[in-house]
């Protein structure tokens, strides 16, 4: 505790003094308002992005394309104003004391819809460019033409990165851990929503017909969000209330397909238990089916954005059943343009049925007889506060805090469980502006409770200050550099703490052409499920390691290159007019006390301790392609991965004396590849995802191991207030695994209609 | 030059071919490598195993959870104490080196089974008697095995691919279990 007070000591002499010098840049200030327009229908465009650079004040563009910025030093300034599908502009603009400089903008459509403005590379806005690391951005267009039921669902697509029980696998950073600690950092609008007790993530709990947009940023992330980000962070950034009063609803139904192989065929097991291989009707009762409501208004300077979900689902195998409630609620007080308070709350009920593993690869659609009924009741909810203020063009700071609990009860037989888990944060962050630099300091505490039957009552408490200063020594070349200290206790168990620093340069030789480089030390603390685990499921004693002290440690490095290539001439390549982003990233990581699975022979049972040293090394090529002025949209991408231990340890002893096996759960290649035509309001697609075989598991070794081969395919059409769209999931109806002995979802269609009053 | 803005009514019919071509390329692509996992019957080496008959002796208790036929390819001839006993059984099913049968009827004096392996050698094929407790993983005993003669060690059996070996007969005995350690 004394730690942490000191923490805080630090962290408000800190903020005072940057108060203080806030106070010294008052000076003579002047105002801009505007219009965004589009430049060949003159149309406004809503939620433009408006920056002054080198300054810390910006806004977006209402539904009339108005915007306003106040506070602007006098003298001459450059607005950059971005927005998705459109090409960057730079304006000059003469602020004057006392007078609001008036100027229009027009923007013009690009084919190829990058984002160019991305929050989570260095917590505050920048040119996706000037990232040091790899980021990938999802628009909520592309996810909302897949009617995913989770965002996992389509967030599979992203390059490199994979989604096994939940857990998400960045260039083969987590593999498969049964759900005991996440290495990838899951955020909405930069609150963490990782569970308090294993760190893992509640899929069902994001609001998918809410986002914006989803940044996934691959690399060391520890420098400025700590533990759970060694190996990256993907951030969902939620929509802003409207300006104008809109309705918005979904309404969707689907069914699953049968199994490709008859004696795959499982009956209605709400009627019998025996098989009843013919019965069709029976197979395509197996439906899903919910609806969205979301209602987005601005009342003055309050905007309220609040939506409702229920899906309910049978489920395409046995105990596959649920049933969910989602609500989510933002709102955004305006003070005046430079200050606003975010408040956020969350809601998610799923009561849903259990399938540990199949009963056999003959019958994999069914559970054994004694799991049969296992189900588990989710209660997740959070509430989410930030307030942010730009004291002036040169300071700004933001504070965030939020509480997010987790609350579940199984009813397993011979082993009901609970776990009841909550998770409180607060943070501080600071960004000041002075000549070339920019600096980020900010201090973060954590506290987290749980009260389960196979953990406990423990807690943990986590404390950490961070810094990070962007240089910019040219227009050609951006230098990030900055580290973090995390102090993170569990009482009377351990205390632990790490310094993660981080360095990277970007290098923009000429306009489209982007290199970068990094390297940065991350960490992951022990969660308190890998400290305090205790239960006993399928033969397996998993018992509590109170000697799991140490953190596990990462080295990242990557170095990559962003190039766009683009024809001017007309006829070239058979009237092609092809555009293209190429980027390729070379990347490698160096762990240090990986925590896994392992077996205390005095104990006769497993726990989770260091087991060792591993490295991954990597290529990541992407490309993306407009053809025909964007009627053809071609996305692919292959991740390369060798991944190997150093030390020769595992959860079994024949791999105990093979130093150099592979990483288990982890895939040598993946590839993406995406077509989609669009014409008018017509709109075809198809998705492809390919993972080679994880050539090493844990358990049930001598299982059937196929690689992944999962085709995708959607037709949407746009009526203007309504859309249509129907989508085949896992077209081909092919049959893998991503962990042993659970199959993963066979083919199915969805029929979606949403609309807009 | 002024540009010409391409729509699809102004697309020649190379272009449409292009996308075409390429649209079918990825679903080639994709359709590649049949359908995945498929049931383990039908494998194109065909199915293997062992079958046989249990003959049981004895009344069968009444704490009786399940009784299953297992096959086990390693015999645990130097395992003298629990502990180890059960850290070598957790480690074979993690494997699969011990393969389990459906559970057996209760309360019946013969049975044929049939169970499926995988190719290869199994030095223990027993009749594993599971006690109705909480943790009756603890108190597994062995009813009988696979014998020939009255050697004091079980039998080996090789299952070929794609061969069901007949007439492993077994003798499963209430009044004379075997050995008293636990092995689940």
């Amino acid at each position: 505790m004394k730690n942490l007070t000191r923490t805080y000591q630090i962290l408000c002499l800190l903020a005072g003094i940057l108060l203080f010098k806030a106070t010294l840049y008052t000076q003579t200030k002047g105002e801009v308002e505007g219009w965004i327009i589009e430049k060949h229908t003159s149309n406004p465009l809503y939620g433009a992005n408006i920056m002054a650079k080198g300054t810390l004040l910006g806004t977006s563009s209402d539904t009339e394309g108005y915007f306003y910025i106040q506070n602007l030093p006098t003298g001459r300034h450059f607005l950059q104003i971005t927005m998705i599908g459109y090409e960057k502009q730079s304006i000059p603009v003469s602020i004057r004391p006392d007078t609001a400089a008036q100027i229009t903008v027009q923007l013009v459509p690009t084919v190829l819809k990058q984002t160019t403005l991305v929050v989570t590379a260095t917590k505050r806005k920048q040119q996706i460019e000037d990232a040091p690391t790899t980021v990938d951005v999802m628009q909520s267009e592309y996810i909302l033409k897949r009617n995913p039921a989770t965002l996992d669902e389509v967030l599979v697509n992203t390059p490199g990165l994979g989604i096994i029980e939940g857990q998400i696998e960045l260039r083969g950073s987590t593999g498969f851990n049964y759900a005991a600690g996440s290495r990838v950092l899951l955020m909405i609008d930069g609150h963490p929503m990782i569970t308090g007790d294993t760190g893992g993530i509640n899929w069902e709990a994001i609001p998918v017909e809410e986002i914006e947009h989803v940044e996934i940023v691959k690399g060391a992330g520890s420098a400025l969000y700590g533990g759970n980000a060694m190996a990256g962070m993907v951030n969902i950034i939620t929509r802003t209330p409207r300006v104008t009063p809109q309705l918005r609803y979904k309404l969707h139904w689907g069914y699953y397909d049968e199994p490709a192989y008859d004696n795959w065929l499982w009956t209605d097991r709400f009627l019998t238990r025996q098989i009843s291989k013919n019965n069709i009707d029976l197979q395509r009762a197996l439906t899903y089916e919910g609806m969205d409501v979301s209602y987005s208004q601005r009342i003055r300077d309050i905007g309220i954005l609040a939506s409702l979900g229920r899906t309910t689902s049978r489920g395409y195998h046995e105990n596959g059943d649920y049933s969910r409630w989602n609500a989510f609620l933002k709102t955004v007080i305006h003070f005046n343009p430079q200050k606003k308070w975010i408040l956020m709350g969350s809601l998610s009920l799923n009561d849903h049925g259990e399938f540990i593993q199949w009963e056999s690869q003959s019958a994999p659609m069914t559970v054994p007889e004694s799991e049969y009924g296992n189900r588990v009741d989710y209660r997740k909810g959070g509430l989410m506060s930030t307030f942010k203020h730009a004291i002036n063009h040169r300071f700004a700071y933001t504070i965030k805090s939020n509480w997010y609990r987790t609350d579940w009860e199984n009813n397993f037989p011979g082993m009901p469980d609970y776990a009841v888990t909550d998770k409180i944060g607060s943070e501080i962050q600071v960004d000041f502006l002075e000549g070339n630099h920019g600096f980020t300091l900010g201090s973060e505490g954590i506290y987290t409770i749980t009260d389960a039957r196979i953990f406990g009552q423990e807690s943990s408490w986590d404390a950490a200050i961070y810094a990070e200063d962007q240089i910019k020594f040219s227009p050609l070349w951006t230098l990030t550099a900055g580290a973090r200290l995390d102090v993170h206790r569990i009482p009377d168990v351990s205390f632990d703490w790490q310094i993660s620093p981080r360095a990277g340069l970007v290098f923009r030789p000429q306009s489209g052409t982007s290199v970068r480089m990094s390297m940065g030390r991350g960490f992951r603390a022990p969660s308190l499920a890998e400290v305090f685990s205790k239960v006993y499921v399928s033969g397996v004693r998993v018992v509590p390691n109170l000697e799991l002290k140490k953190a596990e440690k990462a080295i990242s490095a990557e170095i990559g290159i962003n190039q766009m290539f683009q024809t001017t001439s007309y006829g070239l390549l058979y009237g092609l007019h092809p555009k293209f982003i190429v980027d390729v990233a070379l990347f490698a990581n160096w762990y240090d006390n990986m925590i896994d699975v392992g077996k205390n022979s005095n104990l006769n049972a497993y726990q989770f301790m260091n087991m060792g040293r591993a490295e991954i090394y990597g290529l990541e090529s992407k490309i993306k392609a407009s053809l025909w002025d964007g009627l053809f949209i071609l996305n692919s991408s292959w991740t390369w991965l060798d991944h190997h231990d150093l030390d020769g340890w595992g959860l079994l002893d024949q791999y105990e004396l093979n130093p150099g096996e592979p990483l288990p759960y982890r895939s040598n290649h993946r590839i993406t590849a995406g077509g989609e035509i669009v014409f008018k309001r017509f709109s075809f697609g198809l998705d492809y995802r390919y993972a080679s075989v994880h050539k090493k598991v844990i358990i049930f070794i001598n299982d059937q191991r196929v690689p992944m081969h999962v085709l995708d395919a959607q037709i949407q059409y746009d009526f203007g207030k309504l859309n249509l769209s129907i989508g085949c999931k896992n077209l081909r109806n092919y049959h893998y695994t991503l962990r042993q002995r659970f199959l993963e979802p066979i083919r199915h269609y969805i029929l979606t209609l949403r609309g807009k009053i | 030059m002024k540009k010409r803005l391409t729509t699809l009514s102004t697309m020649n019919l190379n272009d449409i071919r292009s996308i075409i071509l390429i649209m079918a390329g990825l679903l080639i692509l994709a359709c590649y490598g049949g359908h995945g996992l498929s049931p383990t019957g039908q494998d194109a080496t065909g199915s293997s195993g062992i079958s046989g008959t249990v003959q049981f002796i004895g009344n069968w208790p009444d704490s009786t959870l399940q009784v299953n036929v297992v096959a086990s390819k390693t015999y645990p001839r130097n395992i003298t104490d629990k502990d180890s006993m059960y850290n070598f059984v957790i480690k074979e099913l993690l494997i699969e080196n011990i393969q389990l049968s459906d559970t057996l009827p209760m309360n019946i004096d013969q049975y044929n089974y049939k169970l499926n392996l995988k190719p290869g050698v199994y030095e223990w094929i027993l009749i594993a008697w599971f006690p109705d407790i909480p943790e009756y993983l603890m108190g597994v005993k062995e009813l009988g095995a696979y014998y020939m003669n009255s050697d004091s060690i079980p039998e080996s059996v090789y299952v070929p691919p794609g061969e069901f070996v007949k007439k492993i007969d077994i003798i499963a005995d209430f009044k004379n279990i075997h050995r008293e350690l636990p092995f689940f």
